[in-house]
């Protein structure tokens, strides 16, 4: 692992910099969410301002070891309303996404033709049939694990259907992961190697260390590891596990001191949502 | 019961006898008269033990069946067979077993050095492994419908040691069911890839919890070896 930066002292997501310092004082909880996508996006929609000082925020700082995440590239994607995480709204009720929502005025046209295209019985909901439907239209197929895994990160529950406002969100989301996996995709192959993997997480703000880089790639290459590299779909389906796991993590890590202590039964319920999706 | 101090400790030699009902001792750990869970539990992810060359020969005494299914599905004699032989082996010997599973046992047994294939020491191990999970999972489908429901992986749960909370089982069975929990019934593959779950992220969990208290501390790495190697994001 000749490039990893900074060697070994510390992994995970940098606790170095005390948050507040980047955060302008957030209380910690906000800060969890710091969502891959979203820095950019100038006006988030009504909707979704509650906590926007810290969802807004570049997730860079979680980063700590590494100091370039090249915010520029990653300003220049996806311009439009909307990346703020919508999970965090849902915490405080676990049926948040059952509550029929709206598009919020403004919202990119776009955004409501392909939820109206993608909800074809005319709900008012997308399911995950619906949801693999549409995102495999875009000339990419998504296994419906990933699309559990996308509406377990949307909805933070169990509940397999999505609104306008989670969709709005995901639609955000996915042309971001999209333009981060592009950009590490370096030479084109359509593929991200442990290298690239790691610069991209790293990206994202989350720092692993080389033996969780290797269970990644092992786990997520789609030729059960003999390419070593992993496409796209399995991309968002392996930052999607990192961020959840991590952020959960963190959760428990109440005093930042890079170890959480977790009840038995809690490390279960933590867990299984990302093996069970 | 063997000593008190081995509440927690794992038994690895597997009786198969013993499915008494144990003491409700412990949120996870119920007693260590009971059959152990199959395979053991070594502090990597291996189950198998391992030669520490990447070739391997079936162990002696391995049944005449095991290494006839082996060498059935090893056309080309290379010693070592992919995810798809070991799904036809494994599928002419138990059950069909859908790539998933074969996936995660395949992952959990490798070899370190051939992690891509299966040799015959490993095919051994997990064979045994798998029949020992048959035999709970017979044990424990009562109505001999070839299913098993709720609540009676509960009990196969707890009757191999494992105490697994109602909300765990509930999340881990929203996986294999459309909606209701209480109607889920789980083929053989289904039982055996729960119980590797359980089993697994319980002996981890439990070897970081070295005072018996319940909960344990992890750091962010620990914590994420412990969770991935349970993970299988392809089918």
């Amino acid at each position: 692992m000749s490039g990893y930066p900074n060697q070994p002292t510390g992994y995970g997501y940098g606790y170095g910099a005390p948050p507040s310092s980047q955060y302008g004082a957030p209380p910690p909880s906000q800060s969890y969410g710091a969502p891959p996508s979203g820095q950019s996006y100038g006006a988030p929609p009504p909707g979704q301002s509650y906590n926007a000082s810290a969802y807004g925020q570049p997730s860079a700082p979680y980063a700590a070891p590494y100091s370039k995440p090249s915010k520029d590239e990653s300003h220049s994607h996806g311009g439009g309303g909307g990346g703020g995480y919508p999970p965090a709204a849902s915490y405080g009720s676990p049926f948040a996404s059952l509550v029929p929502s709206a598009f919020p005025p403004g919202t990119d046209p776009n955004v409501v033709a392909c939820f109206q295209m993608a909800d074809q019985d005319g709900s008012g909901f997308i399911d995950d049939k619906e949801l693999q439907r549409a995102l495999s239209s875009y000339n990419q197929s998504f296994s419906l694990r990933t699309v559990h895994l996308l509406m377990y990160h949307f909805t933070n529950s169990n509940v397999k259907k999505i609104g306008p406002k989670e969709f709005t969100s995901l639609f955000y989301s996915l042309q971001n992961w999209r333009s981060i996996f592009e950009r590490f995709d370096k030479d084109r192959s359509g593929k991200i190697d442990s290298m690239e993997l790691r610069d991209a997480l790293l990206s994202l703000g989350y720092a692993v260390s080389p033996v969780v880089l290797d269970l990644l790639v092992s786990k997520f290459d789609k030729t059960g590891g003999k390419s070593k590299a992993i496409e796209y779909d399995n991309f968002i389906e392996c930052s999607l596990t990192v961020k959840g796991l991590t952020d959960k993590f963190k959760e428990k890590d109440t005093a930042y001191t890079g170890s959480a202590t977790f009840s038995y039964e809690a490390f279960m319920l933590t867990v299984l949502p990302f093996l069970v999706a | 019961m063997s000593s008190s101090s081995g509440r927690y400790r794992y038994q690895p030699q597997y009786s198969p006898s013993a499915p008494q009902q144990p003491p409700y001792s412990s949120y996870y750990q119920t007693s260590t008269s009971n059959a152990p869970p199959p395979s053991n539990s070594s502090s990597n992810y291996n189950y198998a033990n391992v030669s520490s060359s990447g070739n391997s020969t079936f162990p002696p005494g391995t049944p005449q069946d095991v290494i006839t299914s082996f060498q059935m599905v090893d056309r080309d004699r290379s010693g070592f067979i992919d995810e798809r032989e070991l799904q036809q082996a494994l599928s002419s010997g138990f059950h069909h077993f859908n790539l998933r599973t074969i996936r995660l046992l395949m992952f959990l047994f490798k070899n370190p050095h051939q992690p891509l294939a299966v040799g015959p020491k490993e095919f051994a191990a997990l064979w045994s492994c798998l029949g020992q999970w048959r035999g709970i999972f017979e044990r424990y489908d009562k109505d001999r419908s070839g299913k098993i429901d709720p609540l009676e992986l509960r009990d196969a749960l707890y009757g191999i040691g494992y105490a697994v909370p109602g909300s765990v089982l509930q999340l881990l069975l929203s996986k294999y069911g459309d909606g209701s929990v209480r109607r889920v019934e789980l083929g053989f593959d289904s039982f055996v890839e729960c119980g590797l779950i359980i089993k697994g992220l319980t002996d981890k969990f439990k070897e970081k919890d070295t005072r018996y208290t319940g909960s344990a501390t992890l750091s962010y790495d620990a914590f994420m070896t412990m969770v991935l190697p349970f993970l299988v994001s392809y089918d």
